[in-house]
């Protein structure tokens, strides 16, 4: 087949990816072709997003008067459960990994697949399993215990419970098969030439949390077990009443759930990285900090998982030294930071829809990030922990930090796997909704909660009524700005321009195959160089991309 | 068009906010950064409310402390961020320009204050929690007990109430226990918060130091999430002037408690004092109605008439009848009323049915 123009390619596909002899939804759904496999995710966990968003922008409209204004305290538990419950399993811990990360990581590698191409179809379908498993549950009668299941609440009689648990289980499967499935791939299929210091640095992202996964993801299936062993063989574990101890759960709970948190950003600090660099066109500054520092938060991660439970009744000292252990973990996070506004030092910055993401995550997540302090230190925390101030806190971490570059990566990489360009100036729009929206609803929640609102409240006292207003206000406009971006999203598959093959000027190996990409990627095994060498690099107005500067200058053949 | 950076913008830049307007634009950012920050925390400021305990200005200083610095922070990462999106906004003809792609000695340079910075919040923040956390030897002790959803404070003459009551300008200490799931102790006037862990104690001092004005009160919150009515699990924390009030206050306590009492402490939290459903029933108008009751020992249906010994049966044995049918309320009542309430305090909340709520 002939990449010479990208749009004679696109002209033999009938859908995204649809291979030639490859068509029909069946194919699709047992396609072993990690693209697919991935946009099958990306479709399943953006379907998670929304559900997911739409039950907090109920729960946000609830707040808005302490009286009822649509539903009871039950359903309103119920709400804030699910929403909290899909956004964290069925939404963050697999958006980027498993959806982004199947579409690229193969073709950032210039292999042909994963190296384990049916494990991947097994972890989709596990995931799927998974997700059906937990939402009868849901429908069996309502979770009501808040994402964190904290026990004895949440073993007092609450059937459904044990159906999510199974659930999270199976979906834990799905997480450790796609960590174990990368890693071995990252390890394996490098072309060569490929070291690992000359690996993108999203690829070192996802090695770290390929690593957290397999290490932290059993300790929650046995958690899950230990739960079923109390509530079916009345084996006093967690349960006081049988002689048990509800902090043991705590720790067990937060053991899985700290590192879960650096699993749902790591692969973002990645995505950034990337983003940043290409779409600046400078060479990432430090690259080998920034790639030691994903493992090295890999590796800390697992020491700090006691300061969730600073008010628990947990000894004073053990709560010293978790303390002091997450004031180190804080380093490697923080100084990323400075690495990403170096690099955009003398670079030439372009304002695309992806580069506004990065950007604004920059934004955020060091709000995030810096919130975090008052958290960690304990005479602070004491007052601050469980109040909006925490929810606030890792909103902007979890939505500003990783939603927010999800979507940069999202953005940086939809022409390179649909072959379709969307609306720049829709792309901005929604952005900036986005942005200023999220702000409006979380920086409002600093402050509540610093007064002293206490979370997961149904109702309050009148003195927050005005900040809990502010706050519904900024997530309407929150939810406006993804409404217009899934619009113009869907509008780009049908209408948008055919992409190039390398629409941003990016120097990694995906964007030396065509858009979107044939079945086995690439014709023959790429050169390998440094991926943040863009000196090679020039725009063709013709085609809209960038093409190398050795190439004829009427073909787009990029290679 | 090549820029030295050391010459053309950051002069331009100064040369240019020096006019007046600029000027002034910078002072009431200035004022304005001072209002976020809040001077007066005696009365609260945006960011916190009030310090009404002796531990509280202390917790207050090290928050502003971390707040100033991450202030900074974000402050000049974002403007350099800003900075360099102005200056190296792409430009047609501009090609970026070369520069190291990693520098050792800026690379150490720039996370070494955080290093610092992060021991001085990690040791503030310690010295003052073991502060917080260990209760002084002499404090006056008050039990408290909580329940789905609320709590119970026990005085050491043996005195209940609903309302926490203590002397101003002395520590107290509240030992804390949990009858059924965990519950969290929170005032936020006081800056202290103590999960409540059933199956074991835990204990939380103050001493506060701001009386509050008759009629008024401060709020302790659960902040820990436990079920249905969770954010209903409120009380009112009422500061005495001294301690001769406060005794006083305690010493009337002992005596058995009026019909009245008994349902605002006991009841209140899930029945209505109007026909309106809440947890259970509304409970106007019920004593001597005729009803549809299941019977849970035959599970048939039964009709009866609601008078004393059926109002009895169903505050000291909850669930042996279900009213309604046991369709519309689930069967959650207390039903350790029998061992919690003296004889003479469920003969008062009969007579209080009876004769205030018909
Ligand atoms: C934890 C919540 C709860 C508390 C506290 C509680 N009740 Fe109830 N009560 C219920 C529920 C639910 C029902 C309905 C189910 C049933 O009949 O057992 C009920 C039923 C009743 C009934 C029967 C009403 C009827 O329509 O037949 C009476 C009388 C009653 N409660 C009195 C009291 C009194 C008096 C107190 C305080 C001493 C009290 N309850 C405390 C939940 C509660
Ligand atoms: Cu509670």
């Amino acid at each position: 087949m002939s990449l010479d123009s990208p749009n004679s390619y696109l002209k033999k596909t009938h859908c995204i990816l649809g291979y030639k002899g490859q068509t029909g939804i069946l194919s699709y759904l047992l396609t072993l072709d990690h693209k697919r496999i991935g946009v099958m995710y990306l479709i399943s966990t953006m379907t998670a997003f929304l559900v997911a968003g739409l039950l907090a922008l109920g729960v946000r409209t609830e707040l808005l008067s302490p009286e009822k204004i649509m539903v009871t305290p039950q359903q309103y538990n119920r709400m804030f459960t699910l929403h909290g419950a899909i956004m964290i399993f069925l939404f963050i811990i697999p958006s980027v990994p498993a959806a982004l990360g199947n579409i690229i990581l193969p073709i950032m590698l210039g292999a042909k697949d994963v190296a384990f191409p049916r494990l991947n179809l097994l972890s989709y379908w596990l995931w799927i399993v998974g997700a059906v498993t937990a939402l009868v549950a849901i429908s069996q009668g309502g979770i009501d215990t808040g994402w964190t299941f904290y026990t004895p609440y949440s073993t007092s009689a609450r059937p459904g419970v044990i159906a999510m648990a199974v659930g999270v289980f199976i979906l834990g499967f799905s997480s450790i098969f796609t960590g174990l499935n990368f890693m071995v791939t990252m390890h394996k299929l490098r072309p060569p030439g490929m070291t690992w210091f000359r690996m993108p640095l999203f690829l070192w992202a996802l090695y770290a949390t390929a690593l957290m996964q397999i290490i932290a993801t059993p300790v929650l299936g046995i958690t899950v077990v230990l739960l079923g062993v109390e509530n079916i063989m009345g084996v006093g574990i967690f349960d006081p009443k049988l002689g048990g101890d509800p902090v043991l759960f705590q720790h067990f709970f937060w053991f899985y759930s700290h590192p879960a948190v650096y699993i749902m950003i790591v692969p973002g600090f990645g995505i950034i990285s990337d983003v940043i660099s290409i779409h600046a066109r400078k060479h990432i500054f430090g690259y080998s900090f920034i790639a030691f520092s994903s493992v090295a938060i890999a590796i800390l991660s697992f020491l700090v998982w006691g300061h969730h439970m600073f008010t628990s009744g947990q000894s004073t000292v053990v709560n010293v030294i978790f303390s002091a252990l997450t004031f180190t973990i804080s380093i490697p996070t923080a100084v990323k930071i400075y690495n990403w506004i170096a690099t955009l030092y003398k670079g030439s910055i372009q304002f695309t829809t992806p580069m506004l993401y990065a950007l604004a995550f920059i934004f955020l997540f060091t709000i995030g990030g810096l919130t975090g302090f008052p958290l960690a230190t304990l005479a602070t925390d004491v007052h601050l922990h469980d109040t909006y101030f925490v929810v606030a806190h890792f909103h902007y971490v979890m939505m500003g930090g990783l939603v927010i570059a999800m979507l940069a990566g999202l953005h940086h990489w939809w022409p390179k796997f649909t072959g379709r360009m969307y609306s720049e100036t829709w792309g901005r729009v929604a952005c900036a909704l986005i942005f200023v929206g999220f702000n409006i609803t979380f920086l409002t929640q600093f402050l509540m909660g610093a007064q002293g609102m206490p979370r997961r409240y149904y109702t309050y006292v009148p003195e927050y009524q005005i900040y809990h207003q502010t706050s519904t206000a900024g997530s309407y406009v929150l939810g406006l700005g993804f409404l217009v971006m899934l619009l113009y999203l869907v509008h780009s598959l049908f209408k948008g321009r055919p992409a190039p093959a390398n629409p941003w000027g990016g120097a990694t190996l995906e964007w030396r195959c065509s858009s979107p990409p044939r079945y086995d990627n690439f014709e023959t095994t790429p050169t390998v160089g440094d991926p943040y060498d863009f000196s090679d690099l020039r725009y063709d107005p013709s085609i809209g991309g960038w093409i190398s500067n050795d190439a004829p200058v009427a073909a787009g053949k990029a290679s | 068009m090549i820029h030295d950076p050391t010459q053309g913008a950051f002069a331009r830049a100064l040369r240019r906010t020096a006019t007046p307007g600029r000027a002034l634009a910078g002072l009431a950012l200035g004022v304005l950064l001072l209002v976020l920050a809040g001077c007066g925390a005696k009365t609260g400021s945006l960011h916190l409310p009030p310090e009404d305990s002796s531990v509280a200005p202390r917790v207050d200083w090290i928050y502003y402390f971390v707040y100033w610095i991450c202030l900074f922070y974000l402050g000049h990462i974002t403007l350099v961020m800003l900075w360099f999106l102005w200056k190296y906004r792409r430009r047609p003809g501009v090609e970026p320009q070369a520069s190291p792609s990693h520098n050792t000695p800026l690379e150490i340079a720039w996370s070494l204050p955080p290093c610092v910075l992060v021991v001085f919040f990690f040791v503030y923040g310690f010295q003052e929690y073991v502060d917080i956390s260990t209760p002084p030897a002499d404090a006056y002790k008050i039990q408290c007990i909580a329940k789905q959803w609320d709590f119970r404070f026990v005085y050491p003459n043996g005195g209940k109430s609903k309302e926490l009551h203590v002397p101003k300008g002395e520590p107290v200490e509240v030992v804390l226990e949990s009858e059924d799931v965990i519950h969290s102790f929170y005032i936020p006037r006081f800056r202290i918060k103590q999960d409540v862990v059933p199956g074991r104690f835990t204990e939380v001092w103050f001493t506060a130091t701001t009386a509050t004005k008759p009629g008024e009160h401060f709020w302790l919150f659960c902040a820990e999430y436990c079920g249905d009515s969770h954010s209903f699990m409120r009380s009112k924390v009422i500061v005495h002037e001294n301690r001769a009030d406060f005794d006083a206050w305690v010493k009337a306590l002992a005596k058995p408690l009026s019909g009245e009492e008994v349902f605002q402490m006991y009841c209140a939290s899930c029945h209505l004092k109007t026909e309106a459903a809440l947890v259970g029933p509304g409970l106007k108008g019920v004593y001597g109605s005729k009803r549809k009751v299941l019977d849970a020992e035959t599970g048939r249906e039964i009709e009866i008439t609601a008078d004393e010994d059926y109002l009895r049966e169903s505050i000291l044995e909850p669930g042996k009848k279900l009213s309604r049918m046991g369709r519309e309320f689930p069967n959650v009542m207390d039903p350790s009323f029998a061992t919690k309430l003296k004889k003479s305090e469920v003969d008062a909340v009969i007579r209080y049915l009876r004769d205030e709520l018909k």
